[in-house]
C-alpha cells in the first residue's frame, strides 16, 4: 500500500472538507495537515491509470471543491511510501504552494469544451501538423468571437486555452469567483456561438495551479 | 457501460468530456514527487478512442526524455 495524494488545500480551509470521501479502490480519503497546507490522501495498492481510477481521482477533487475549499489538484499517480515521505516532498514546495492557494482563494475553474468547427478555414499543408492544428484553433476562436474571455465578460478573471488530445477539441479554462458560477453559466448560455459547448465545473485549479491567474 | 467495463457507445459530447477528463487528471496538476511511475492499463481506459491515451502517454514519454524522471510502463492485465 502507498500513500496516494489527490490534492491540496489551505489548512485554514480544512473545516470545509467533506466528512467522508472515498477515492481509488474505494479507499477512504483523509487529510494530513502539514503546517499551512493540508494534503488529501488515501491508501492505495494499485494506482494504474484506467478510466475507473482516473474518474475516482477526479471525483475526490470535485467533492473537495463542492465543499467550498479552493483546491490545488495534484497530478495523477503521486504516491509515496508513507506519510513521512509525503511530508518530506511537500516541505520543499510548501511555501510556494500555500502562496498560490492564498492568491487564488475563493476561485474555482470552469471549463468550456468545444469540438473544432468543421467549417474552419483550411490550413496550408506545408506547415507542420502542430502549427496547422494551432492555427485551426485560432480560426475557431475567431469564429467564436475574438476570444471567449472578452465575449463572456468580467466574470472570467483569467483564461487558458488548451488543445485536447488527438485533436478531439479545445478546452477553455476559466478562472472565476466561486459565487459567480451562475453568472458564468448564464453568460455561456447567452453566447450565440457556444450552444454546443460543454460546461464542466466547478473544478480545482488545473489550468491555473502552476501559473496563477493574471 | 457493458458488463466488461468497456464503453460501447459514446456520443461526441461525452467523448469531449472524457478527453478533457484524461487531459486534466493525467497531464495537469502540480507535481510533488518528480520520480513518479505511472502505469497505464494496456487495454482499458477508453475503448472509443485509444488515441487519446496514446497522446497522453506520448507527452509523458517526452517529459521523461527531457529528464523529468518519469517512466511509463504498461500496467498489469485487469
Amino acid at each position: 500500500m502507498r500513500t496516494y495524494l489527490y490534492g491540496l488545500v489551505l489548512s485554514r480551509n480544512a473545516h470545509l472538507l467533506p466528512q467522508r470521501m472515498n477515492g481509488i479502490g474505494g479507499a477512504a480519503v483523509r487529510p494530513i495537515v502539514a503546517d499551512e497546507l493540508t494534503a488529501l490522501v488515501g491508501e492505495v495498492e494499485d494506482a494504474t491509470a484506467s478510466l475507473e481510477t482516473v474518474r475516482a481521482h477526479d471525483r475526490v477533487m470535485r467533492e473537495i471543491v463542492r465543499g467550498g475549499a479552493t483546491a490545488m489538484p495534484v497530478r495523477f499517480g503521486q504516491a509515496f511510501a508513507d506519510e513521512a515521505e509525503l511530508r518530506r516532498h511537500l516541505d520543499g514546495r510548501a511555501r510556494e504552494l500555500a502562496d498560490t492557494l492564498e492568491s487564488m482563494e475563493g476561485h474555482v475553474e470552469m471549463r468550456l469544451l468545444m469540438t473544432l468547427a468543421a467549417e474552419s478555414p483550411p490550413v496550408p499543408e506545408a506547415k507542420s501538423p502542430g502549427t496547422a492544428y494551432l492555427e485551426s484553433l485560432r480560426s475557431a476562436n475567431r469564429v467564436a468571437g475574438l476570444g471567449l474571455r472578452a465575449a463572456l465578460g468580467p466574470v472570467v478573471r483569467a483564461e487558458r486555452v488548451e488543445e485536447l488530445p488527438a485533436g478531439s477539441g479545445v478546452a477553455f479554462a476559466h478562472l472565476i469567483r466561486r459565487e459567480e458560477e451562475t453568472s458564468y453559466r448564464e453568460s455561456v448560455a447567452a453566447h450565440p456561438s457556444l450552444g454546443t459547448a460543454k460546461v464542466i465545473g466547478p473544478l480545482a485549479l488545473y489550468a491555473f495551479a502552476e501559473h496563477p491567474g493574471e | 457501460m457493458s458488463d466488461s467495463g468497456w464503453v460501447e457507445e459514446v456520443d461526441e459530447g461525452e467523448q469531449l468530456v472524457l478527453s478533457d477528463l484524461i487531459n486534466r487528471v493525467l497531464d495537469k496538476g502540480v507535481m510533488i514527487n518528480s520520480h513518479i511511475i505511472i502505469s497505464i492499463a494496456d487495454v482499458d481506459l477508453i475503448e472509443l478512442d485509444l488515441k487519446l491515451l496514446i497522446s497522453a502517454v506520448a507527452r509523458l514519454q517526452r517529459r521523461k526524455d527531457t529528464g523529468a524522471n518519469l517512466s511509463v510502463r504498461p500496467g498489469p492485465q485487469p
